[in-house]
């Protein structure tokens, strides 16, 4: 299969389904719900092949499999004047780098521009699994099955498009496509104050990602500081979109002074801890999970907030490394007060939803984390920096199996006992042992306990942490505590003592335990084994984050890009008319 | 000029470059004549059928009558020179210098008879009315002055075709005679409009008096001499006070803050059909002309050089432009009724429209912004067309017009519903539609400047623009809410079939903010060919360098030394 056929095939697979789902008369709920679930499995299959031809390519070659995408990006370039037909240099060993490129909107450089790397690749298979997943699991809804999986298939493409994307402008629509079906999802099939939850989403994501697009519009349209002033023929004009190729003349040139990078950093930092999210911008995620549906809620906590970390990763970080640089004290303390307030709020709560989704704000307080602790500076090791590159990946993943996992048992609890009150809950263990063991697992993966996946991630995290600043280090090893509190005490609330309400409960059901297998399997499976995730991605994250950014401060220090000022011999505008 | 000099009759190349326009007054006659002739004894309802598809049929003439000469530039040897067009002489000023005849015209005039023939067809979708014939008629007789509007390349020819649109709009909102409403709107329609285009004219005639000339080449040759000199309007008080004249006429035209008034009662008082007209058509006609007047003409006195925030009506422009935006916005926010609401929505994109006007005259490229421009009305009117074609549609069946009576839409008519949400996001500015593309494009072109200041300050522009889109997306997600969310309401007659004449609209604007968010390459190619011609009137010679793309490396691999 060609990159282009299974790089479009991705994203446009549930998109057309979501098309056909529209054609399946609404008499036949089973019809649309089977014929959903085999798009999804098509699609997760359609990832699986992506992650064999990833693992696959020969590394000989010419493009070698192990070289960075901005190597395969550069095999892929449209030769030949903007404008005029463009030729597609995706010939001969350029096949098979999964990386497609075509023009799309030639008067802005804008391209319909895909590839795939271990940063990127790794989200795409958590998304295609958490889809298939939450798709089984939207077989309990009733209330208008149509609309719902069009949409939830429409939601799926778009995500599917968002970690694909490496124009910054096709990222962008992408990422807005996806607001409009999660905000009727949360609005029509919801919980009772489902309305307020879907606006302030909606509202809160599109706030954050004006923020995005002028950090966008600036890379784009910034004329320059001093250009040519670093001794090599920079022939970078700005006037791109592709994310690769601006990552790399900011990390290599002076063009993007030192200022503009913080401006950018900052507007791309904003716009992506709306969608992480971390504390302050965090108040639309309790509400948009407990009132979305179960299904949902997965996808949101599985995949769609792994779109504000991924956009840290691929965007806030290599776009603006020196910006990053100079408040990465900053970003690192939000990360540590975002991990000890989400887990302090979530012990707070009576609401096993509502403790859930704060946990995840204390979760991505260590990708925060994990991306600021830039230990990078002089004859440091950039090592640790990678460390903590790594676990915020990692815990992106994690957290994307042991959330997806708590959503849908809560769900599943809901489903049965009607509440999701902490207090009313109690002695399930008893009535439902294979809902409790489960149930045990993931929560513990979700802890952090040594030998399950989220152990993995926090361990990098802290590690590299430590090597920046102790006492950061040491805090965020602390809410270990908190976190093992919390998910503790709602175990015990939950599963242990005894009650007679809640007797005759049915265990889960095949459909239920189907759902669990995968991501129980795999919070072991990483937490025991990580370099089965890591042996693929680190190469990626080297190349993609540690390296952009290491250069981009090593050209900060020497002097060159840290105080070029801004251009002011201010140049006369243009009057030719 | 002696009177002598003057032809005693245009020449057949003159006529032919005005034939949609001639065509749309004669049919306006001719609807006047047939309503008071053969339709005298007839019923309201029969008389507004046949009026509105004689009209329309004027109107399809006309527009095929507007396409020749499109295609004819799009490939001259299929498409011969018929009717006005030679192709040696493609940019052409007939009447003595008063009429422009190119694409730019031949575009705008293609686009106008389209819309106006939506809205003539939507005129057919209720009963508002009874004077059918003299309806048709103004709403013909306003579309001629919209077309020689944004022909119009002379300061007196733009104050009558001006006045010719606006007075026949007046009258045509005030038209529903049994509604209160209707005439309130269109008395404040009126005196407003009356005031402004008295200070409208004060403003002509100090340029007049300060360059002596009333030609907008002239003009611009007079205050700019022979090279092209920004002087700004420091110590200039009689230009400032021209400048701030002119705007003030325009201003009221595309209803920007703080002369916009009138706007959210005369788009609720008026019938749909008229609030449409005027909403689009109206837009487009003024936004050109002031794109021609503004940036062309004064262009000189656009702000001092290196600068964009030194004194000059770039300045001005710019805070009329942010306070529109945001006071449109916000003040949609509260409203209920979806005319209203309308209304400030389209204060709030007249706000916007005013950011590509400013690209156009700072931008590098400015042909091509201005070509932004003009993309933006395209993708604006087709979809508020739509939106008005809901209203007609609420109005038809309720007699009222609140969101609220849109609930349950989209369980009744799913497809409708469904055509609605896409023209919402449009008009919000969400991708991949039309409306976001459009938004970028523009905001885009303000940034593209190379005096960094200016790129400052416009790039906070921007940033506000882009933030108001945000606050109007909640203003418009409640029309979704009321579809999706709400079930239809208990004992209340819900909508009936939306029949052709409303959901032509709806579909079609549909399809304008589909196409042209996913492939705009063609129509933004082809208007920024057009807006060449709203900066170049008349110049031959400077076509050629100026309407290519822009010309940018394609950056796809940087050739950088790598750092060592």
């Amino acid at each position: 299969m060609s990159d282009d056929l299974l790089l479009s095939l991705l994203w446009s697979v549930p998109m057309a389904g979501s098309l056909l789902v529209l054609l399946i008369p609404k008499q036949f709920p089973g019809v649309i719900k089977w014929f959903s679930l085999v798009v999804t499995i098509l699609l997760f299959g359609l990832t699986l092949v992506a992650f064999t031809k990833f693992l696959s390519e020969s590394p000989s070659g010419d493009v070698p499999a192990a070289s960075s995408l901005r190597d395969r990006a550069a095999a892929n370039t449209l030769t030949g004047p903007v404008g005029d037909a463009v030729t597609v240099g995706e010939t001969g060993k350029a096949v098979g780098d999964l990386v497609v490129r075509h023009p799309w909107i030639p008067y802005f450089n804008i391209q319909y521009y895909l590839g795939l790397d271990g940063i990127s690749l790794s989200l795409v298979l958590l998304s295609g699994l958490v889809c298939m997943l939450s798709c089984l699991a939207s077989f309990s809804i009733e209330k208008n099955v149509k609309g719902y999986f069009s949409l939830y298939l429409l939601l799926t493409s778009s995500m599917m498009g968002v970690f694909l994307a490496l124009d910054m402008f096709l990222f962008y629509v992408f990422f807005e496509v996806m607001l409009l079906p999660m905000y009727f999802l949360i609005a029509i099939w919801g919980g009772e104050n489902r309305e307020y939850a879907a606006i302030k989403f909606l509202l809160y994501t599109l706030f954050g990602s004006v923020f995005i697009l002028v950090a966008i519009l600036i890379l784009f349209f910034w004329p320059g500081d001093s250009v040519g002033s670093f001794g090599g023929a920079a022939t970078w004009t700005a006037h791109s979109f592709d994310s690769i190729a601006v990552a790399q003349a900011v990390s290599e040139t002076g063009y993007y002074g030192r200022f503009i990078q913080q401006v950018v950093f900052l507007l791309f930092l904003t716009g992506f801890l709306v969608k992480l999210p971390s504390f302050p911008f965090h108040t639309w995620l309790p509400d948009a999970h407990v009132q979305a549906p179960t299904p949902i809620s997965m996808i949101l906590a599985g995949v769609l907030l792994k779109i504000g970390g991924y956009g840290l990763v691929r965007f806030a970080w290599p776009m603006a490394p020196a910006g990053a640089y100079d408040f990465s004290y900053y970003v690192a303390a939000l990360g540590v007060f975002s991990i000890l307030y989400g887990a302090l709020a979530a012990m707070a709560q009576t609401d096993f939803k509502k403790l859930v989704a704060y946990s995840s704000v204390s979760h991505m307080g260590y990708v925060t984390l994990g991306m600021a602790v830039m230990v990078i500076a002089g004859e440091s090791d950039p090592r640790y920096y990678a460390y903590g590159v790594n676990g915020a990946m990692f815990m992106m993943i994690a957290h994307g199996i042991t959330s997806t996992g708590m959503f849908f048992l809560v769900g599943v609890i809901y489903d049965r006992a009607h509440t999701r009150d902490l207090n009313k809950l109690g002695g399930l263990w008893n009535v439902m042992p294979i809902y409790g063991a489960v149930s045990f697992l993931i929560f513990f993966g979700s802890m952090g306990l040594p030998g399950l996946c989220g152990f993995v991630a926090e361990v990098f995290v802290i590690l590299a942490a430590f090597n920046y600043n102790p006492t950061l280090a040491v805090l965020a090893a602390a809410a270990v505590i908190l976190t093992a509190g919390y998910v503790l005490w709602t175990l015990q609330r939950v599963f242990l003592g005894r009650s007679e309400e809640h007797k005759g409960l049915p265990d889960l059901t095949t459909r239920e335990i189907i759902i669990s297998i995968p991501l129980v399997v795999l919070t072991i499976l990483l937490g025991v084994y990580p370099s089965v995730l890591l042996d693929w991605m680190n190469p990626s994250i080297i190349e993609g984050v540690v390296r952009p950014v290491t250069t981009a401060r090593a050209l900060t220090a020497a002097g060159k890009a840290a105080l070029t000022p801004i251009k002011t011999t201010a140049i006369a505008p243009q009057t030719a008319r | 000029m002696s009177p002598t000099l003057i032809p005693n009759m245009p020449s057949p190349h003159e006529l032919l470059a005005l034939l949609p326009a001639m065509i749309l007054a004669v049919w306006g006659l001719v609807v006047l004549i047939v309503d008071f002739g053969v339709l005298r004894r007839s019923s309201s309802d029969r008389r507004q059928n046949f009026l509105g598809i004689l009209t329309l049929f004027g109107v399809l003439v006309a527009m095929a009558c507007s396409v020749v000469p499109i295609l004819h530039r799009a490939s001259p040897d299929q498409f011969p020179g018929v009717l006005n067009v030679n192709s040696s002489e493609p940019d052409l000023l007939v009447f003595f210098g008063t009429i422009a005849s190119d694409s730019l015209t031949e575009w705008v005039n293609f686009i106008l008879l389209g819309l106006l023939a939506l809205t003539v067809g939507l005129s057919l979708s209720y009963h508002f009315t009874d004077q059918w014939g003299e309806y048709f008629a103004l709403i013909l007789w306003a579309s001629v002055g919209m077309m020689l509007l944004a022909a119009s390349e002379e300061l007196l020819t733009l104050f009558l075709t001006l006045e010719t649109m606006t007075i026949c709009l007046y009258l045509a909102t005030a038209i529903e005679k049994d509604r209160k409403r209707s005439a309130e709107g269109g008395l404040k329609y009126f005196v407003y409009g009356s005031v402004s285009s008295a200070m409208f004219l004060f403003g002509l005639s100090l340029v007049y008096g300060l360059t002596g000339s009333t030609r907008l080449e002239a003009i611009q040759v007079a205050l700019s001499g022979s090279g092209t000199v920004l002087t700004g309007l420091e110590g200039n008080v009689a230009a400032a006070a021209a400048v701030l004249l002119v705007l003030v006429g325009f201003g009221f035209k595309i209803a920007a803050v703080p002369f916009h008034q009138w706007a959210p009662d005369a788009y609720e008082g008026a019938p749909a059909p008229v609030t449409a007209w005027v909403a689009t058509g109206s837009k487009i006609a003024s936004f050109v002309a002031l794109i021609k007047v503004l940036v062309y003409g004064l262009g000189t006195w656009s702000s001092e050089p290196g600068t964009v925030t030194g004194p000059g009506w770039i300045g001005i422009v710019a805070v009329i432009s942010a306070v529109t935006m945001t006071y449109g916005n916000f003040a949609a926010l509260a409203q209920k009724n979806f005319k209203r609401m309308l209304a400030y929505s389209s204060i709030a994109h007249a706000g916007y429209m005013l950011v590509g006007v400013l690209a156009a005259s700072v931008s590098t490229h400015p042909n091509e912004a201005a070509g932004t421009v003009l993309f933006y009305l395209v993708v604006y009117s087709f979809t508020n067309v739509g939106a008005f074609a809901v209203a007609a549609w609420i109005v038809r069946d309720r007699g009222t017009d609140e969101i609220a009576d849109l609930n349950g839409l989209g369980h009744t008519y799913p497809g409708m519903a469904v055509c609605i949400v896409l023209l919402m996001l449009s008009l919000i500015g969400m991708p991949p539609l039309g409306g976001f593309f459009a938004k970028i494009a523009m905001f885009a072109e303000a940034m593209n400047n190379e005096s960094s200041r200016g790129q400052v300050v416009l790039t906070w522009l921007v940033a506000i623009g882009l933030f108001n889109s945000v606050v109007s997306a909640f203003y418009y997600v409640r029309v979704l809410k009321a579809m999706f969310l709400r079930d239809v309401p208990e004992g209340v007659q819900p909508l009936g079939q939306p029949g052709r004449a409303i959901s032509i609209p709806i579909v079609l604007g549909t399809l304008v903010a589909l196409g042209t968010g996913i492939y705009p390459s063609i129509l933004q190619s082809n208007m920024q060919g057009a807006a060449v011609h709203m900066l170049h009137p008349g110049k031959l010679e400077t076509k050629t360098t100026s309407s290519s793309a822009l010309q940018l490396v394609v950056p796809a691999q940087v050739a950088l030394t790598p750092k060592s």
